[in-house]
């Protein structure tokens, strides 16, 4: 829906009193599934991701009018999504533990089809040492790793260095490599 | 940068530096809203939104300058009472006619002042200098 309309043509909608309703509905139909997914593969409860997406959606609302059109509308609501997420994640610090190491021990019942049981051991391992990288590797991997995100847009919308992110990306993978290594024997 | 483009940087970069990690992506928990949710979301944000009004939003803004202007008004008050009064007062007291002679009191109040001693001796007691040159002016 939104590719008939360009990020300009939003704000400026935005701006017009009459039609900010029409450009948050287009805004909230674009990215609504983009950003369940983000937020849920962060913070596992459904309950949780649904409270988090409509703290951000209700910031776009409020914010959309004054939005300059700096950065592109794709990085800014991401960056919303992204710190509204990880306000709650500070603030839910032992539930979230309890919540990953139960999601680990879970057995892959609901899971996508696999291929072979040696894929499945090393999901199942993987998963388990995301969640035990530091938050900061942990945020890059899953942005990179699930979301595909390029470092330019996290960069952009995390405020630091492609290089830093790069960094960060690739000691995450030694950590899992080693810890899956590890598990393995 | 276009989907695929995107795709297929993601597959070399990983594939060069970390070639057992799988490129079909999959996560033990399913990131897919249950069914429903999306129509349930829009709802929701309605409901939550249109509880925001703009006279509440207003006055969500407008706290905080009330709230700067209301200890403002304070500060000056306690200044104005506590430090500039006291030093009026403090000035007038220094003048009171009641410290002059007749003759000093004329010269204060200018060639212009016809005051009498009765006038004087009436207002030496309490009144500053000020007050005395207003009443005189006036008689």
């Amino acid at each position: 829906m939104s590719y008939l309309y360009s990020d300009d043509e939003l704000c400026l909608m935005a701006k017009d009193p009459k039609e900010r309703e029409l450009a948050f509905r287009i805004i909230l139909k674009t990215y609504q599934e983009r950003l369940y997914s983000l937020i849920k593969n962060m913070v596992h409860s459904h309950e949780d991701t649904d409270d988090i997406l409509q703290n951000t959606f209700v910031k776009v609302h409020t914010n959309l009018p004054a939005f300059q059109n700096k950065s592109s509308l794709y990085t800014w609501i991401y960056r919303i999504a992204i710190n509204e997420t990880l306000r709650f994640l500070a603030k839910n610090k032992a539930q979230q533990r309890a919540m990953a190491s139960a999601f680990n021990r879970a057995k892959v019942s609901d899971a996508y089809e696999m291929d072979s049981m040696d894929e499945e051991k090393t999901w199942l391992l993987l998963n388990e040492g995301i969640e035990r990288l530091p938050p900061r590797q942990k945020l890059v991997f899953k942005l990179r790793y699930f979301e595909k995100m390029t470092y330019a847009e996290m960069a952009d919308i995390l405020k630091v260095t492609e290089g830093s992110l790069k960094a960060s990306f690739h000691h995450a993978l030694g950590k899992l490599n080693e810890f899956i290594k590890m598990k393995a024997l | 940068m276009k989907e695929e483009e995107k795709n297929g940087e993601w597959e070399k970069e990983l594939s060069e530096i970390a070639p057992w990690i799988p490129l079909k992506v999959f996560t033990l928990h399913s990131v897919e809203a249950p069914n429903g949710y999306y129509d349930g979301l829009e709802k929701a944000l309605a409901e939550k939104i249109g509880k925001i009004s703009p006279t509440k939003q207003r006055r969500k803004y407008f706290r905080p300058l009330l709230a700067s202007a209301a200890g403002f008004l304070l500060i000056f008050s306690l200044v104005k009472f506590f430090w500039i009064d006291q030093r009026v007062v403090k000035k007038q007291t220094e003048y009171t006619i009641h410290s002059l002679s007749t003759e000093e009191a004329a010269l204060w109040l200018g060639e212009e002042a016809v005051i009498s001693e009765l006038d004087i001796q009436l207002f030496a007691e309490e009144m500053t200098l000020n007050t005395v040159e207003i009443k005189t002016k006036n008689k």
